[in-house]
């Protein structure tokens, strides 16, 4: 079969073969990545804390939050006023204007006695408008979505988190609903653009579509010429695609109203603005009233703004009365905490990432524990701060915004075959290997994790404590601990954070209220972050630590909240039981210091039965070390331990014989278990045994600790012997 | 014209792209990578002896040669781990992911009966990354192997990008 042959594709010099540039350039970016990850993070260990980790591309958008952090705690809100006044024209139609002028200059009152000094003034005042202009202005669609602008309208728009868009957006893709996910171009195909004016002119009408197609510029740089994302076929409506869940559909709509908008014309509009005169006083209102809805058509505007709306027909020289003032106090906002969506875009603005790495980048970092996610918005954690800061000081290139991005552009020039993939490579890695080399030393290395003195005493030795920062957060630690081990006091103290997260898609000041609730720290006048030490302490820790010192502890009365989990009744002492997170997973601990109560968390969601309290065999001595033998109940049923375990390691199973002396301490529920043959037909010790795959006891033989295959299990009621020495062949007659 | 075989990095492209061809082609996934730098769990048992005869070695080492002789040695064990060598021209050691030696051993059996193997994976960098995986992996006479590239998964889309990567 013969087919003709078509023009090469417009990127391929060779179609059809590997382009091993872009591999190399793939190659490369794994590398880099790998280096940074593999030899910065053993360096964190060693200096700050176990468990680390830093990534090349990672650290530098850890650094975007933890400086926004920073910024937001050295704000002050400022209090300011706003005042508006609700006019009526002589036919009763009302209007909102706002306070904007007092002889001649802005109006802009910080207190509420200069706003209630305007509002005595507006009371008594005649309204007569002074000036009214109306003049034509339109809105553009905006151009089609690149991967950076679909997760941001996503987000807005229908609430999705950057991960969730991208596993739609693949899923739309793959089914042959979309174009490709990952691009940073708006270049539309010329089929494209042919298939989706067609579609205008039949469905809207000529008017509704412009006479040339409209073209978008893409940002400079952009990664090899794709498209932008669009629907497949712009004649399959957002409610037809077949096998996709309705979050798919929501998704689909959005990228097929924004690549149909963006092909018509804009939406007209007569604004309006009038000015209003009151003694000293200017007051301002704007209005838009739409002509022709163009692009709008097609994709509705999110949400109607303030200055949206018809204002009534009113001249220059027209009488208001005023039916009411409308004082309202303000405090100015802290710069925006970046949302996933948002912090994406400001990856992009700056060159940092690529399409394909925006969604990892976003996930990674919330799962390395340096930032979190509340209501939408990047918190940076403690550790976070000092990860980056420390990384700043020691790996000044590495951290660099510019010099990430310079690294982004080095690998599209390895791509595009201007660069020799391992030429990049060791130019990066002579820098970074020297870097790496000093920050290891102890002289010029990088700071350590320096824990922050208090003069709260410890109350196990009476030292006083530290503020330390750990891996899972801020707690306080008792200076003894780094004495040596004869001297040593191991004493920590939990903080819980007592700062609530505010939602900011509620309350657009929140963050502003916040701030003016919490202490300023004396040293350096940042915020403080409070936390509960006990019922009677708050302990605020400036913002800053552990660069600043700055620590204010609080006496009062505190509830003590923070714990939303499950609570269970402790069944040794009657306190309540919190789940707590261990070396070996979640688990029940009474909260009662003197009980140390613990019940596993079992893999149902329930904690683990109550465990027997351990018998005293005081007669029983071990076999290996001089001391005697405890009766427990653990996981895996009942078991021997020397009473000084752990200092002594010694366990072994119970022999029948050996339970029956403590029969009246132990459970009711075991005493089957006393009941059982004591010896096999042979005069063989029966030793007590638990399967863990009936979760149930039985007794068998044992000599040498090998079973001679006589079992007995408890059915029913009776203790039911199962002979396999006497049906085995290999192991019959031993003992 | 023999069996194609066309190679995609997921079911649900092979499902949509098989759709649009013919039962001359035969679309397969790799699910995802199929071979990367060593991942923390796939390092090589150590043999004990090997390790004996090690250690009788440095015993007599000064403490200066016993000072350099553990730092290179961290430095090699740490090259190791990494896969990837910064001071042998980035030499790399891939291997097959943990649980994907199914996958390659069936590709590698279609390919073998296939006349053409087409490498559809995704048009970025990642997916040529996944392509040439893939061909590195497979093996064979690398005149077999082409790559298609398509920006959607439409059956013009496909049909074209399979006719202007065919044998030329």
């Amino acid at each position: 079969m013969k087919l003709p042959k078509l023009p090469s594709s417009r990127r391929f010099e060779q179609p059809g073969r590997l382009d091993i540039n872009r591999v190399n350039a793939q190659q490369a970016r794994r590398f880099l990545d790998r280096i940074v990850g593999y030899m910065v993070s053993p360096l964190l260990w060693e200096k700050i804390a176990r468990g680390l980790s830093a990534g090349r591309v990672q650290s530098v958008a850890v650094r975007l939050i933890a400086e926004r952090e920073a910024e937001i705690r050295a704000f002050v809100p400022e209090e300011y006023w706003n005042l508006q006044a609700l006019l009526n024209t002589s036919r009763g139609e009302q209007t909102k204007y706002d306070v904007f002028k007092y002889r001649g200059e802005d109006f802009e009152p910080k207190t509420g006695e200069q706003t209630q000094q305007a509002v005595k003034a507006l009371e008594g005042a005649k309204y007569k408008v002074v000036a009214r202009e109306d003049k034509p202005t339109q809105s553009k669609p905006s151009a089609p979505f690149i991967t950076s602008t679909l997760q941001q309208a996503a987000s807005t728009r229908l609430g999705y988190g950057v991960k969730k868009t991208m596993m739609l957006a693949q899923r739309l893709y793959e089914a042959g609903y979309i174009t490709y996910m990952r691009t940073d171009s708006t270049n539309l195909s010329a089929d494209a653009l042919q298939a989706c004016r067609s579609y205008i002119e039949e469905n809207f009408g000529k008017p509704y579509l412009p006479e040339k197609p409209n073209f978008y510029s893409s940002k400079e740089g952009a990664q090899e010429a794709h498209e932008a994302i669009r629907p497949s076929d712009v004649n399959l409506p957002p409610n037809q695609l077949s096998g996709m869940d309705r979050d798919a559909e929501r998704l689909y709509n959005l990228i097929w109203q924004q690549f149909v908008a963006c092909q018509m014309t804009p939406a007209q509009f007569t604004s309006t603005t009038v000015i209003v005169g009151a003694g000293d006083y200017q007051l301002k209102a704007k209005g838009r009233v739409i002509r022709f809805d163009g692009f709008l058509k097609v994709a509705p505007p999110v949400a109607k703004k303030d200055d949206e709306g018809l204002l009534p027909d009113v001249k220059v020289g027209d009488e208001l009365t005023l039916a009411q003032l409308l004082p309202s106090q303000h405090f100015t906002k802290p710069p925006a905490r970046y949302s996933e969506a948002s912090l994406v875009r400001e990856l992009e603005k700056r060159g940092i990432g690529r399409p394909s790495t925006y969604a990892s980048i976003i996930s990674t970092i919330q799962e390395r524990g340096y930032v979190h996610v509340k209501s939408r918005r990047f918190y940076a954690d403690k550790m976070g701060d000092v990860v980056t800061e420390r990384l700043v000081e020691s790996f000044k290139d590495l951290m660099d915004y510019g010099f990430t991005a310079n690294m982004e552009e080095s690998l599209d020039a390895v791509a595009t075959g201007q660069k020799d993939w391992r030429n990049l490579l060791d130019e990066f890695y002579a820098d970074f290997s020297n870097k790496l080399t000093k920050a290891q030393g102890s002289e010029f290395g990088m700071r350590g994790n320096e824990p922050t003195e208090t003069d709260i005493t410890c109350d196990k030795c009476g030292r006083h404590m530290q503020i330390r920062i750990g891996s899972t957060g801020v707690f306080l630690g008792c200076s003894g601990y780094a004495l040596p081990p004869k001297e040593r006091c191991k004493n920590t103290k939990n903080l819980v954070p007592g700062d609530e997260v505010v939602d900011v898609d509620k309350d657009e000041e929140a963050e502003s209220r916040q701030l003016r609730s919490k202490r300023r720290c004396k040293l350096c006048n940042a915020a403080m972050d409070s936390y509960l030490l006990d019922e009677t302490r708050k302990l605020h820790i400036c913002g800053n630590n552990p660069d600043c010192s700055g620590f204010e502890v609080e006496q009062g009365s505190f509830k003590l909240k923070g714990y939303e989990g499950p609570v269970i009744e402790c069944d040794k002492c009657g306190s309540q039981m919190q789940l707590k997170t261990g070396r070996f997973g979640k688990y029940f601990g009474c909260t009662n210091e003197a009980c140390s109560n613990t019940r596993k968390l079992l893999r149902n969601g329930e904690a683990a039965p109550p465990k027997m309290d351990a018998i005293d065999m005081p007669d029983l001595k071990c076999d290996k070390v001089d001391d005697h033998y405890v009766l427990r109940d653990g996981a895996a049923g009942l078991f021997l331990a020397a009473s000084q375990f752990p200092k002594n390691r010694e366990t072994r199973a119970p022999l029948v014989r050996e339970l029956v002396p403590y029969k009246d301490q132990l459970d009711p529920k075991y005493h089957y278990l006393v009941s059982a043959p004591q010896k096999d037909p042979d005069g063989v010790a029966t030793v007590i045994r638990f399967s863990r795959k009936t979760k149930e006891h039985y007794v068998q033989a044992e000599v040498d600790g090998k079973p001679t295959g006589w079992k007995a299990f408890y059915e029913k009621g009776r203790w039911q012997i199962s002979d396999g020495a006497k049906k085995g062949t290999s192991k019959g007659g031993k003992g | 014209m023999g069996k194609s075989l066309v190679i995609v990095e997921s079911p649900a492209k092979a499902k949509t792209i098989n759709k649009y061809l013919g039962s001359n082609f035969i679309v397969k996934s790799s699910v995802g990578h199929i071979r990367d730098l060593p991942t923390s769990g796939s390092a090589a048992p150590v043999d004990a002896k090997a390790r004996a005869a090690e250690a009788a070695k440095t015993r007599k080492l000064s403490a200066e040669e016993k000072d350099e002789h553990r730092r290179r040695k961290s430095r090699d064990q740490l090259i190791k781990r990494m896969g990837v060598d910064p001071y042998n021209h980035w030499e790399a050691h891939y291997e097959i992911l943990p649980g994907k030696e199914k996958v390659v051993d069936e590709l590698k059996r279609l390919a073998e009966s296939a006349d053409q193997i087409f490498l559809a994976t995704d048009l970025d960098r990642e997916g040529e990354a996944i392509a040439w995986h893939l061909r590195e992996s497979i093996g064979g006479d690398p005149e077999r192997y082409r790559r298609v590239v398509f920006n959607e998964i439409t059956k013009t889309a496909i049909q074209q990008a399979l006719r202007t990567t065919g044998p030329s």
